[in-house]
Formats: structure tokens, sequence, C-alpha cells
């Protein structure tokens, strides 16, 4: 085995509750809020029932090959070559997309905190521990998950608590005024930023404890993540208002400017940023884990820390000629990306399931 | 004369080069049986160790013409014992035993000697030269009688010992006064004297090539895991070092994470909490010749905490545990946070608080990262010196550190006093973790922090604290993560991590390091009730 940890039920639940609302919940709330006005929070509650299609698909899948990731079923089922192109496909994916959430992190750092630092050195910076975490293994990122994900809440309820006070829900209303399409439009980036994305799971699934109970978890905390994501587009639509979220690049950050208790705590949005640190974090190790597990996997590697060192390179020149600005990462996760990673989170499985029942294969 | 003096050293180096031969040096005897011939035996003894003057050698004549010999070190051996109960009664022999038979050879007079004569515990055959050596340095008396290739070994072990006193570290309100002391001995019936189970089992080896030291592994058999009791032996057993000095060299050599400031091996010396940590299913290394024990495996959960946390109510002994998490964050973190909100964070301040503290520095030179760098050295050296002063200057050295880093170092202008008071805070927290090892691995990642901040701010510290968690996850002690029960997230054992739970609540033991066939350690329905029936008779008229 390349990789031998073994991660619990609760940490994969986190990987994925953090890894959902990863880069996302920075970048989304104010894309969404772009297309669907007031009810943006609404699109989020749409993308619940696609979560639920998705992981059914998903878990469906690892559920008849158990114990093998899709790099390798994805051999078995398209054969040698075919399957070797898939794999391909994927590592190119989720070096691509580490590299994008590298670029969001290095974006946001320079933007809002450290504005006259070149962005190359910020990446750097937070590669050092996405290559030692993906050094160390799925175990360690998991329970590093684990140890950070307590924070998150804490961060995440004073925040709201504090916010309290700002609300005004009258932000809010008309609720639905041109009936459903406007939502249903603000679900379309976020079937592929980050709903496709966590097709990655499918690596690490097989190294969970406890795989009939698999499905449930996904579902769970991925639903978790999508309902704190609602959560985070309502208060920052009725903090910020409409127009404010959606020219905010990140609204949150914004958001969490307005806090002012008893003109003492305020301007603390640098704790809050710290949340997106941690799922970003916790994201970009994942992604970047699978990429070289899945290299490993694909051309039978003996360890998949030998490739570590030049992808890290590989994503962090990746990163720089992503994008130019933040204004193209918004336009491009709204039109072209989503198709993109649909591809991967959706079509490639969906045929992967299909000729495999075709070809009566079983793990 | 320097380079002769170097020259020797060379020569003396190259020689050691040869390691097989000098580890026969070491061991000139071992396998080696003793002579016949009384004379030679102590001719070799002599020569041996030589001609050593702590080395007693009482020659005597036993039942008539029988020539014999008691050999002991003086200082390690209890002189009065071995005259009272050996000496005298071999010297009277002849009166008793031997008046029956006629032409008793000195194999029959060792047999009576042995079996008869010498009246305490522990009495052994030595029939090789390591033997004989290895317990005579260590107290015992040898017994030599001519014409016998065997001595008598008898346990008169004495001389001065440390008594147990009190505990100079982890010191408690509430709770037993008692500290291990240098000895072995002692130290296992301290244990023995809290814990009366035949399950607390005791094995010894024998460390250090040189020193001879020896080590004990204490568990409670069928409470302790089994894998991690042989984990230990195993560990211990690959131990090749010629000298075992205090239990730190153990702990370098048997623990998981070499290249880590954080400790998987816990060190104590309270009997208590051994006692505890035995309970538990952790594994005690006693190493003689120090009070502090080792106890094995460990999460960094237990070294923030305190052997009072369960004298105390469990809702003062939560209080402090919280308190203590607390003190852990601030000692590791808030110079950086401070540097680096006053160096690229300014808007986080209430602006009032933040004219002050820019008023404050306006004559100081250095930007906040040199000045908390500055101010944590000074801080650093003048503890080292406190910890080495001899007690008489020990008060001085405080009030010139005060006055110094204080006022001085303010009034000069070199520091904005803001910056003394979070370094001397920072100080204060660090004492509040309770164990020793944990505190110096906080001190030194708070200089990797500091820099961190200094540099790339808030920023910096995340990245610095992401590592920082990462690698304590990754680390294990003894196969065990180092995290839990934290991660691996154990939900029934956030009773006894983060908070303290009352007794009663606390009922199994941690799955993760007890062997968990049977975790249970306490009955049903311990949770304390209020009496029933009629109480008014105590509510007066």
């Amino acid at each position: 085995m390349i990789e031998n940890g073994k991660i619990s039920l609760l940490q994969f639940g986190i990987a994925v509750y953090m890894f959902a609302l990863g880069s996302t919940a920075l970048l989304a709330p104010s894309i969404i809020v772009s297309i669907a006005k007031q009810d943006g929070w609404i699109s989020v509650i749409f993308c619940m029932l696609v979560i639920v299609a998705f992981v059914s698909l998903w878990s469906r899948l690892s559920k008849r090959y158990p114990g093998q990731s899709m790099i390798q079923y994805g051999e078995r089922i398209l054969g040698t070559w075919p399957g070797k192109l898939v794999g391909l496909i994927y590592i190119w994916y989720f070096l691509y997309l580490s590299s994008l959430v590298l670029r969001n992190l290095g974006d946001f750092i320079t933007t809002s905190v450290l504005s006259q630092t070149p962005i190359q050195f910020v990446h750097i910076m937070f590669m050092i521990p996405v290559l030692y975490g993906a050094y160390l293994g799925l175990e360690v990122i998991a329970r590093t998950g684990e140890v950070l994900f307590p924070w998150i809440l804490v961060i995440f309820s004073v925040t709201i608590l504090l916010l309290l006070k700002n609300i005004d829900p009258g932000q809010v209303l008309p609720i639905l005024p041109d009936g459903l399409l406007m939502p249903l439009k603000g679900v379309y980036p976020l079937l592929g930023f980050p709903i496709s994305e966590l097709v990655v799971f499918l690596l690490v699934i097989p190294f969970v404890k406890g795989q009939n109970k698999i499905k449930k978890y996904f579902n769970l905390y991925f639903l978790l993540a999508a309902a704190t994501g609602a959560c985070i587009v309502f208060i920052s639509i009725s903090v910020l208002g409409v127009d404010v979220t959606a020219r905010s690049t990140f609204s949150v950050f914004d958001m969490a400017k307005e806090i002012n208790v008893g003109n003492f705590f305020e301007r603390v949005e640098v704790l809050v940023g710290g949340i997106w640190m941690m799922t970003i974090f916790v994201k970009l190790s994942i992604c970047f884990y699978a990429a070289n597990l899945a290299t490993a996997q694909l051309f039978n590697l003996r360890s998949y820390r030998v490739t570590l060192l030049p992808f890290g390179m590989f994503v962090l020149a990746l990163s720089i000629l992503g994008y130019k600005n933040t204004a193209e990462s918004a336009w491009f996760i709204t039109t072209a990306y989503p198709i993109y990673s649909l591809f991967h989170g959706l079509v490639i499985p969906a045929l992967l399931l299909m000729i495999g029942k075709l070809r009566r294969l079983k793990g | 004369m320097f380079s002769t003096y170097l020259k020797g050293k060379i020569k003396k180096k190259k020689a050691s080069r040869g390691e097989s031969q000098e580890k026969q040096d070491l061991q000139p005897f071992k396998e080696k049986k003793l002579f016949e011939d009384l004379k030679r035996n102590i001719e070799t003894v002599k020569t041996e160790l030589g001609h050593s003057n702590d080395i007693v050698i009482r020659e005597f004549r036993v039942g008539g013409n029988i020539q014999a010999a008691a050999l002991f070190t003086d200082g390690l051996s209890d002189q009065v014992t071995l005259s009272d109960f050996v000496i005298k009664g071999l010297m009277h022999l002849q009166d008793e035993a031997l008046s029956l038979e006629q032409n008793i050879g000195p194999e029959k007079i060792m047999q009576i000697v042995k079996e008869q004569l010498i009246t305490f515990g522990d009495v052994q055959e030595v029939s090789d030269w390591e033997q004989l050596f290895k317990r005579m340095l260590s107290g015992s008396s040898i017994l030599l009688f001519d014409g016998c290739d065997k001595a008598i070994s008898a346990a008169t072990k004495g001389g001065e010992q440390r008594g147990v006193t009190e505990p100079s570290t982890q010191t408690v309100i509430r709770g037993p006064r008692e500290a291990f002391t240098e000895s072995i001995r002692i130290n296992t019936s301290l244990l023995r004297r809290i814990i009366k189970s035949p399950k607390l089992w005791l094995e010894e080896r024998t460390i250090g090539e040189v020193t001879q030291t020896q080590v004990g592994i204490m568990y409670l058999k069928g409470i302790a895991n089994e894998e991690i009791v042989q984990e230990v032996r195993d560990r211990l057993d690959r131990i090749q070092i010629d000298a075992i000095l205090e239990s730190g060299y153990i702990e370098e050599l048997i623990q998981d994470e070499i290249w880590s400031p954080f400790p998987t091996v816990y060190n104590t010396e309270r009997p208590d909490v051994t006692a505890g940590g035995l309970l538990e299913g952790r594994v005690a290394i006693i190493v003689d010749g120090t009070p502090f024990v080792l106890l094995v495996p460990v999460v960094l959960n237990s070294f923030l905490q305190s052997a009072e946390d369960y004298y105390q109510r469990f809702d003062l002994g939560s209080f402090l545990r919280l308190l203590r998490f607390a003190s852990l964050f601030v000692a590791l973190l808030f110079p950086s946070l401070y540097v680096a909100i006053t160096t690229f964070h300014q808007e986080m301040l209430p602006t009032s608080l933040m004219l002050h503290l820019s008023a404050q520095r306006e004559g100081v030179p250095f930007p906040p990262i040199i000045e908390a760098l500055l101010m944590e050295i000074v801080f650093e050296v003048l503890r080292e010196a406190g910890v080495r002063m001899p007690s008489a200057v020990g008060n001085t050295i405080s009030i010139v550190g005060a006055l110094v880093i204080g006022q001085a170092a303010v009034e000069a202008g070199i520091v904005a006093p803001a910056m003394v008071i979070v370094v001397s805070f920072t100080a204060i927290a660090n004492f509040v973790i309770p164990a020793i090892s944990l505190a110096i691995a906080v001190r030194l990642l708070r200089f990797g922090l500091l820099i961190l901040s200094g540099t790339l701010g808030m920023f910096g510290v995340a990245v610095g604290l992401l590592v920082l968690v990462l690698h304590l996850a990754s680390i294990r002690s003894f196969g065990i993560p180092y995290l839990s029960p934290f991660a691996p997230f154990m939900r029934n054992q956030q009773r006894d991590a983060l908070f303290r739970f009352p007794q009663w609540a606390m009922d199994t033991r941690p799955p993760f390091i007890s062997d968990d066939e049977d975790l249970v350690r306490q009955g049903n329905n311990q949770k304390p009730e209020k009496p029933q029936g009629d109480q008014s008779r105590h509510d007066g008229e």
C-alpha cells in the first residue's frame, strides 16, 4: 500500500466539511449574490439537492469497488490505456485545483492583509505547511482537520453573535420576486465550485474505517457545509446589503469589519480570516495530497512522496499563471469553470459507473 | 605544551577506536569463574580494583583451619549488619556446627553458612567474577572460602541515602507531600505503598556498561496494554551505552520523535502522579539514581494536567485546566500577536490604546520584533542565571533583573513599557504549564513564531501554527497519537481532557492507553444521591 493510514468517519466528515467550505465560502457569496441578488441564500439551499445526488453517485461508485480508489478502478473499468488517460486527467485536475485554491488564498492575503508583499512569497510560505502535511500523509491531515474544526465553529459562531445587531433582515426582502429562476441561476457556479471538486474524496474513501456509513457522513457533513454557506450568504446580505456583497470580493471578510463591541473589540477581521486559512489549508492539502497519491497509484510508484517537491513547484508556478486578478477569477468561476469541473465530478464518475455495470465488473 | 596535550588526546581517541578491545577491558571477567585458592581470589580482587581504599577485605578463620574472607565496599554496605549477622556467626562456627563432624570441607562449610548461619534475606551463591564485582559494588558483602570456587553474596546494602522529601517540582496545595528519591528501591516501595495490588509488576534490568544502573519497568498487569509493555521492554533492551546518569538518558534513547521539541515521555517525581498513570495503564520506568520517573505512553494533554485537578473539586479542576490551556496559548503566542498587531494590524487595537502604544514607542529605536526578541533573550538569560545562582544571591538577581529589564530599560528608551508587560506576562504564563518538559518546548517555539510574526504578521503566525498542528498531529508516543483524545476525537474521553468531570462520571479508563479488555474502573451509580427519608430533624425548630 502507498498509504497505510486509516481515518475515522468523523475525520472524514470534518475533512468534507472543511473542503466544501474551503475557499468557496470566501469567494462564492459575492458571486452568487451578483447573480441571484437577495435570494442568494436560497441558491445555496437548492444546492443541497444537488449535493445529495452527487454524493449518492460517488458513494455508489466507491461501494461497488471497495478498498480501491478511483484511479485504480478506473483502470480496471476502462482498460489500461484509457484508464491511465483518465488518471492523468484527474491528476491534472487536482493540481490545477490546488493552484486555483492557492491563488485564492494569495489574492485574499495580498489584497486584505499584506498588501505590499509579493503574492509569490505568500504562496511559497503557504505551500510549506501544505507540503509538510502531504508528506506526513492522510492520517495527519485528517487529524489536523479535526483539531482545526472546533476553532472554525467557535470563531464562526462568535462572529455571527457579534454581528447580530448589524443584521437587517429587511435586506433579504423581497424573497423570490421573479420566481425560482434567479436562485436557480445562482446554483450554476456552485456546481463546479465546490460541489464537483469533492470528487477528490473518491481517492480518500478507501482509507476510511467504517465503509458502510460513508454515505451518511458524506451527506451529513456536506449538507452541513451547505447550511453554513447559506448562513454566510444570508448574513452577508443582511449585514452588507445586496449591492456591497455583490461588489466586494471577500464579502465575509468585509462583513467581519462591521464587528464593533463597545468601541473596543473592533476590526477583528484578521481573526475571521483565520477561518479561511484553516479551511483553505485543509482543502489545498487534501487536493495536493490526492494529486500525489493518484500519481503514485497510476504509475505504481513505491511512495507518493517522490512527486511532492516537483508537484509543489508546479502548483506554485501554475498559481501565478492561473488568472490575472480576482475579477478574472470571478468571471471564470461563473462561466467556464463549472463545466470543466462537472466533467470531472459528474461525467467521468457517471461513465465509470455505467461502463462498470455494462461490463458487469465488481470490486 | 599545548601540542603535546593535543597529541595525547589524539592518541587516546585512536586507542578508543579499537572498540572491541575496550569492551573487553570494561568486562574483563565476563563468564570467568572464581579460583579455588583464596589468596589468588583476593589478589585478583585487589588488582582488578586497583587497590582501591574503599574495598575492605577482612580475613578470618572458619571451623578451625579454613581460611575465609569477607569483602565489601566501605560506604555501600552496612558494616553493623555484616559483623553482627555474618562474621560473628562464622567465627563461632567452630563451637556449634563443626563439633559434630570432623574434617569438614570448604564446600560443606559454605552450605552450612548459607543455610544456617546467615540470618537475613537475600543471600546468593556467586561463581563468576562479573557477578561478584557487580554485587560487591552495589553494596553486597562477598564471603570467600579457601578451596572453594564459589562465593556467597549477602545483601548488606546500607550507607547513606537521601530520605523521602517534598517534591520540588509539580507542587500542590492539596495532595500527598512525598517525592521520589535517588534510590530505586525506595521509589518502588513508595509505589507499592499506594497500589497494594498483586497485579503491580516490576521487571528490572541493568543498563549502562560502566555504570550498571538498575532500571525498573513497573506496570499494572491486565490494565496496561501488553503491546505497549513489550514495546517498552524492546526499546530498553536495545540500549547499549556506557552510562545512565539520569532518566533523561533513557528518555532520549527510547522516545518516538527525535526531531521534535515536544516531549513524548512524561517525567515526574511524584509517586501519586506515577500511580495515577499506572492505574490508567501507563508504564513507569524507574531509574536508579534519580528521583524522576518516566511514564509512557503520554499525550499532549497529560502535560497540562496536575495531580491536584483530581484532588480538588471538579469545578475548580476544570477551571484550572482551562486556565492552563489558555496560558499555553499565551505563553506560545502573546509576544508574536503583540508584534503582529503593532507592526501589521494596528487597526485591531482600539484607537485610544493604539495612540498610547505609539506614544510609548516614540523614542524606541527598534522595530517591535527586535524589541521583543531582545527582551525575550534577556529574560531567558535572567531565568537561566536564576536557576544556576547559589541561593544566597538568588534574591539579588531577581531585584537586579526586575530593575534592569523593567524600570531602567524603559527609562533608557530601549524598550516600550508595553513590551515589558508582554514579555513578563508571557514568562509568568509559561510557568503555569505544570510539566517543565512542555514548558521548554513552548519557550523554544515562541522564538520561531516571533520571527514569523515580525516578518509576515498574522499570516506568518497562522502558517507557523499550521505547521505546529501538523507536527503535533503526526507525533506518536509508543503508538498513541499525541493529540488524543482530541484528534482522533474520542467522545467519552472528553470527561477527563479539557475539563475534569466529577469522579463518578469518569467511569472508564482511557481506551487509547489501557488494555481495552475491561475499561470499567468504578461501579455503577457512584453518583452520590441525596439521602432518602425525612430530614426535617436537622432543620431546627
